[in-house]
């Protein structure tokens, strides 16, 4: 199996992954949305809430915001030993006070660790009358996103390489498929077409219908993935993948002592 | 993650992975299949929020199932690594 980084730019990358099955890739992605821990607010205590919104939705709100999660350092809520979730090692406490006239962004948000704050300073997250107030104490907590949208890093999709085949016996060089192409990837080279850049191939076949001859084939190369991650801000998109990976092989790895006490 | 023993056969034995999804069957079941001493690997989650996935194996009469569920998941935990460490190596770049 053989990983190549094609692109890696703040919270977006890009990656080859060969010579995989797609369970294997699919596990992978799974793993990333699903079994990732990342912090995300998950009580509010609200002291003065004047405003329109009622305290739920405030609530709601608030727990959409990215929070960054720190390399290390803090435990999961079910496996610390407070068993309340609100000691030091398994929460931050992030407060917030505001009175209107405006709007309360979430820079306003204080946290009591400074490595867990919001992502963007520009998130709006209620509206205040002149004199309306606004104080309360949110609490973070690590969570997977399996169990709340909230706690899920980014996005992670992945397509099948595209494979595109031009039988030379068919093919006259006509340029049909060229100009049909949305992507703009094929070229007339010395009378055989050429594919640029094979990985911006969306798979759309509008080459196979454009032609006249039959000479194009497309189809995905089932060992071969290219992976898309986009992360909310909360963790790198390389550290998402990796954890990822650890996730599934800590699994694996506690499977056969379970089965061998069966 | 825990296991329940459902029914057990010579060659075959099916259990229940509680705890466990999708994302955990589907990679072993499709390592399973790699191994020429299993005649059948398959699973079902009968509803995804209130049962846990079944899994069933069978295998050809020389070896035993356990040994085979383990040695997948050996062969599975190597490729694990060795894609996290190929992948800190780029990253390095």
């Amino acid at each position: 199996m053989e990983i190549e980084i094609r692109k890696l730019d703040g919270n977006e990358m890009e990656f080859v992954l060969s010579g995989a099955n797609p369970a294997f890739a699919n596990s992978i992605r799974r793993a990333a949305l699903r079994d990732v821990p990342i912090m995300a607010i998950d009580e509010v205590e609200f002291k003065v809430n004047d405003s329109a919104m009622y305290d739920e939705i405030i609530a709601h709100r608030l727990a959409m915001i990215p929070l960054t999660t720190p390399a290390k350092g803090y435990q999961l809520p079910s496996e610390c030993g407070c068993r309340e979730g609100r000691c030091e090692k398994c929460s931050v406490d992030l407060e917030l006070k505001a009175e209107g006239p405006g709007m309360v962004y979430s820079e306003s948000l204080k946290p009591s660790d400074d490595e867990v704050r919001p992502v963007s300073g520009s998130i709006p997250i209620v509206k205040l009358e002149n004199g309306q107030r606004l104080e309360l104490v949110a609490i973070a907590r690590l969570g997977f996103g399996k169990d709340h949208a909230k706690w899920q890093p980014g996005i992670v999709a992945y397509k099948y390489m595209p494979v595109l085949e031009f039988d030379p016996k068919l093919c006259n060089a006509c340029g049909d498929c060229v100009k049909a192409c949305p992507k703009g990837i094929l070229e007339v080279v010395e009378k055989r077409v050429r594919v640029k850049d094979l990985t911006q191939c969306t798979m759309c076949k509008a080459c196979v219908e454009s032609c006249s001859s039959e000479a194009v084939r497309v189809s995905g190369d089932p060992s071969k993935f290219i992976f898309r991650v986009e992360s909310t801000g909360t963790l790198p998109p390389d550290q998402i993948i990796l954890r990822a990976i650890e996730s599934l092989r800590e699994k694996f790895e506690e499977f056969p002592k379970l089965v061998k006490k069966l | 993650m825990e296991l329940e023993l459902v029914e057990k056969g010579d060659d075959s034995i099916m259990i229940k992975i509680i705890g466990e999804d999708h994302t955990f069957c589907n990679m072993l079941r499709a390592e399973l299949l790699k191994d020429d001493s299993v005649i059948s690997a398959v699973y079902t989650i009968e509803h995804p929020l209130t049962e846990p996935p079944k899994f069933y194996l069978k295998v050809k009469k020389d070896k035993s199932p356990e040994r085979v569920l383990m040695e997948a998941a050996g062969r599975l935990v190597e490729q694990l690594e060795d894609l996290r460490e190929k992948l800190q190596k780029e990253l390095k770049k």
